[in-house]
């Protein structure tokens, strides 16, 4: 009886602790040519929020959101939901700023849009990076 | 003070010409020549932003205004649906990685009572590089925090930008440049911006809706935006070189004699044809995780006689759950004129007139009004937000508030009860 309560207490921590879900991430990835080598959370958080708008290599960025993980992204790199990233997007695209990061369908699409275009900054899921682009951060969520 | 013309309104006709011009500069075969090789083709973008609004207070008499710009607000006793509604398109075209145009319209209740479409932004910008911004056409006038995109209600928290801040600022865009030049600094991006150009500017009040005669604009302001921060400094200064309202009232208190006033006479020689509208203000905006916090301290000048200077202050915080937003803000401001005694003497019916007329234009700008808000914003659907929200107002003199026949109300407290929904596509 004993060795079934302490079966059920692991399986009830396992389970509190997300148990059998692999660690999710998200990388950030820049074309495998460019100079950039690695970024940090404040670079690719300006790029992001529209306040810069090249890499750190001087090229000009062409920064992309992918729809089904934007609310991970936002949240992980600057504490944000979509509802306050959308408005913020709104202030600035609205008052003559900036533009907001063009949004494509799923990460495949920015995976094979980053890899064919020199300059292109998106994110995805780790599991989908091959060698024609670099991680340059990585961001757990 | 002068009326509203044909001449000095931004309508659709005029705009449009010069949006004709601007397309037509960007269209040229110079800009072409200094696009990126890799960017041929302009791209084009084509968006917009809405709100519908509907609101209700039960304060008899009183019109309550978004701001000074509009000819009506929300009457007493009546489910209104005008003063919160607008609507708002852009179009923007990138012509490589420098090159931009950019073309915004707005409709919404304006002075003239009437919905017609005005022209917001209409500018050609050119980004060398991150540091260097310039744009040149119809651009915002950049005083508050977000002041520049007041009308997008989506961008706002709340149901709406505070009145007691917000609202006072009608010298909202101009015709001219701006330079924005930014640099790391710490954690964030540091940038500091120069404008200045043609203004416009105008209020609705004392049952006529009232224009500046294209007034000189010129600004500046500082912001260090981080991940979480963002901090303003701002100042601004608009000059009117001719705006002769007063001088019917100058030229009476001439004729008063000197032997039966002779403070008349000084009262003349002190209401000038010229007057500067100065701003500045300090403004924090913090957003981290579900807290959100919006602050905004304003002080403001305006010279023209009797001379008027006070101070504006909002605060609005609100915590996310979820889709829901819940908020309480606060906001005060104040506007008093310098002291400018005058009495003359009842000798006659044109002396008590002129008595009346000169306190009336002495006080004609005076504010002093306080309102709590307590409201929660929905979102959904990606683009959308549902915001319902409770105001209560108490002024001792406004000028944002409104009676029947358009003059400014005092010593009214009043509870305005809102939804309104707000949209971007």
């Amino acid at each position: 009886m004993m060795r079934y309560a302490h079966s059920i207490v692991l399986l009830v921590a396992w389970l509190l602790a997300g148990g059998g879900a692999h660690a999710a991430g998200l990388a950030v990835i820049v074309h495998a040519s460019s100079s950039v080598e690695a970024m940090t959370r404040e670079e690719v958080s300006h790029l992001f929020l529209g306040r810069i708008k090249t890499l750190p290599s001087g090229e000009s960025a062409v920064v992309l959101d992918c729809l089904p993980q934007r609310d991970a992204f936002y949240r992980s790199l600057v504490g944000r939901g979509l509802p306050e990233i959308n408005a913020y997007w709104a202030r600035l695209r609205f008052a003559g700023r900036t533009q907001p990061p063009e949004q494509l369908q799923d990460g495949r699409a920015v995976l094979e849009r980053v890899a064919s275009e020199p300059g292109a900054i998106g994110y995805v899921d780790p599991v989908l990076i091959d060698r024609r682009v670099r991680a340059v951060l990585k961001l757990d969520y | 003070m002068t009326p509203n013309t044909p001449q000095n309104r931004y309508t659709l006709r005029t705009p449009l010409q010069r949006l004709s011009a601007l397309l037509a500069l960007c269209a040229s075969p110079l800009l072409h020549a200094q696009s990126a090789p890799q960017e041929a083709e302009p791209t084009w973008h084509f968006s917009g932003f809405g709100t519908l609004g509907a609101g209700y207070h039960g304060t008899d008499g009183v019109q309550v205004r978004r701001d000074l710009d509009q000819a009506r607000g929300y009457e007493g006793d009546k489910l209104g649906f005008r003063a919160d509604t607008r609507l708002g398109v852009q179009a923007t075209a990138r012509f490589g990685p420098a090159w931009g145009v950019t073309v915004q319209g707005l409709s919404r209740l304006s002075r003239d009572n009437d919905w017609a479409p005005e022209v917001t932004w209409a500018f050609i910008r050119h980004s060398p590089t991150d540091w260097l911004d310039l744009r040149v056409g119809r651009l915002g006038v950049d005083i508050y925090p977000s002041g520049d995109s007041r009308h997008v209600g989506y961008a706002f928290t709340a149901a709406r930008p505070a009145p007691e801040v917000y609202g006072m600022a009608t010298d909202d865009r101009f015709d001219g440049a701006d330079v924005t030049l930014s640099q790391p600094v710490g954690s964030g991006i540091a940038s500091f911006k120069v404008y200045g150009g043609r203004g416009r500017g105008g209020y609705y009040l004392y049952g006529q809706s009232l224009a500046n005669e294209s007034p000189v604009t010129v600004g500046a302001n500082a912001q260090w935006s981080s991940e979480a921060l963002t901090l303003k400094a701002a100042w601004g200064s608009t000059y009117t070189a001719k705006d002769p309202s007063l001088q019917p009232l100058a030229n009476a208190l001439r004729q008063v004699p000197a032997v039966v006033s002779p403070m008349a006479g000084v009262r003349a020689a002190e209401i000038g044809i010229s007057h500067h509208v100065n701003f500045a203000s300090l403004g924090l905006l913090y957003d981290q995780g579900p807290l959100t916090v919006e602050s905004t301290l304003g002080w403001e000048r305006f010279t023209a006689f009797p001379r008027y200077e006070g101070w504006a202050g909002t605060v609005l915080a609100a915590w996310r759950i979820g889709a829901w937003k819940p908020y309480v803000g606060y906001a005060r401001n104040r506007f008093t004129p310098d002291d400018k005694p005058l009495a003359l003497p009842a000798l006659n019916p044109q002396l008590v007139m002129l008595q009346s007329v000169y306190d009336r234009v002495v006080d004609r700008l005076r504010i002093d009004q306080r309102t709590v808000t307590l409201g929660a914003r929905y979102d959904f659907g990606g683009n959308y937000a549902l915001k319902f929200q409770i105001d209560h107002t108490d002024a001792a003199a406004s000028t944002l508030f409104l009676d029947r026949a358009g003059m400014p109300v005092s010593d009214v407290s009043t509870t305005l009860y809102s939804v309104v929904l707000d949209f971007v596509f």
